[in-house]
C-alpha cells in the first residue's frame, strides 16, 4: 500500500471514528450519564482527533498496526451502536447516589 | 513542466494534505484540532442537543477559538517576533473546553467593568465636593 493510500486510509478511519464518539456525545448530558462513562468518551473522541491531526501537524506517520488498532475500536462502536438508538445504556446511566452528589 | 512525484515524502503529503484542507490547514491546523477536542467536553454535557445542533456549535467553538488565537499568534510574531503558535495551541484547547461558558465569562467582565465604571463615578463626585 502506498503511502498517499495508507495516509488517506488513515485519515477516513480517524474521521468514522470521531463521528462515532460525536454520535454518542451529543446523546450525553452531565445529569444522567455517569461521569466514568463521560470521561472514557471523551478521551476515545480526544484520541480520534489526536490521529486525525498527528499526519498533518508533526512528521508522524500512520503504519498498520495503528490502523488495525484503531479499525477494531470502530467495529466495537458500529456493533454497540444500536444500544444507544434511545439514548445513554441504562448500565452507563448515573445511579441515584450519584445524583445525589 | 515539473515531472509528477514518484515518491511519497513527508514534504508531499503534508502539501497534499494542507491543499486539501485549503486556507484553514497548513500550521494553524493544530489550533483547529485542538479547539475541537476540547469543545467535545461541553458537548457532552449538553441536554437534548441533536447531530445538528451538536455539529454547529462544535463549528462555532472551532471558530471562535481559531479567530482569538489565530488573531493572537500573528500579532504577537509580526509584532514581538515570538513563536506563539504552540502556546496558542494550549490556549485554543481551553477556549473549546469552556464551549458555551463564555456568557459567564462575558458577564463576569461587564458586571467588573460596570463596578469600575461606578467607582470611578463615584471618585469624580468625592473629588468636586467641598
Amino acid at each position: 500500500m502506498s503511502a498517499y493510500a495508507l495516509l488517506i486510509a488513515h485519515e477516513l478511519l480517524a474521521g468514522v471514528l470521531f463521528y462515532t464518539c460525536f454520535c454518542r456525545a451529543v446523546r450525553m448530558d452531565t445529569d444522567t450519564t455517569s461521569y466514568g462513562v463521560m470521561f472514557a468518551f471523551y478521551l476515545l473522541g480526544l484520541s480520534a482527533v489526536l490521529m486525525i491531526a498527528a499526519p498533518i501537524v508533526s512528521a508522524w506517520r500512520p503504519t498498520l498496526p495503528t490502523m488495525a488498532l484503531m479499525l477494531a475500536i470502530i467495529i466495537v462502536q458500529v456493533v454497540t451502536s444500536h444500544y444507544w438508538h434511545a439514548g445513554v445504556p441504562k448500565q452507563f446511566q448515573k445511579v441515584p447516589h450519584e445524583n445525589a452528589g | 513542466m515539473a515531472p509528477e512525484p514518484t515518491s511519497a515524502g513527508s514534504t508531499g503529503i503534508a502539501a497534499l494534505l494542507i491543499a486539501i484542507l485549503g486556507p484553514l490547514g497548513g500550521e494553524y491546523a493544530a489550533i483547529i484540532f485542538a479547539a475541537l477536542g476540547g469543545a467535545l467536553w461541553p458537548l457532552q454535557t449538553m441536554k437534548d442537543v441533536s447531530k445538528k445542533k451538536g455539529a454547529f456549535f462544535l463549528f462555532r467553538v472551532v471558530i471562535t477559538a481559531v479567530l482569538i488565537t489565530g488573531s493572537a499568534t500573528y500579532w504577537l510574531e509580526a509584532k514581538y517576533e515570538l513563536p506563539a503558535l504552540h502556546g496558542m495551541t494550549v490556549v485554543a484547547f481551553f477556549i473549546g473546553a469552556m464551549g458555551n461558558g463564555f456568557g459567564s465569562v462575558i458577564d463576569a467582565l461587564r458586571a467588573g467593568l460596570a463596578a469600575t465604571a461606578k467607582a470611578l463615578s463615584t471618585l469624580g463626585k468625592d473629588a468636586g465636593a467641598p
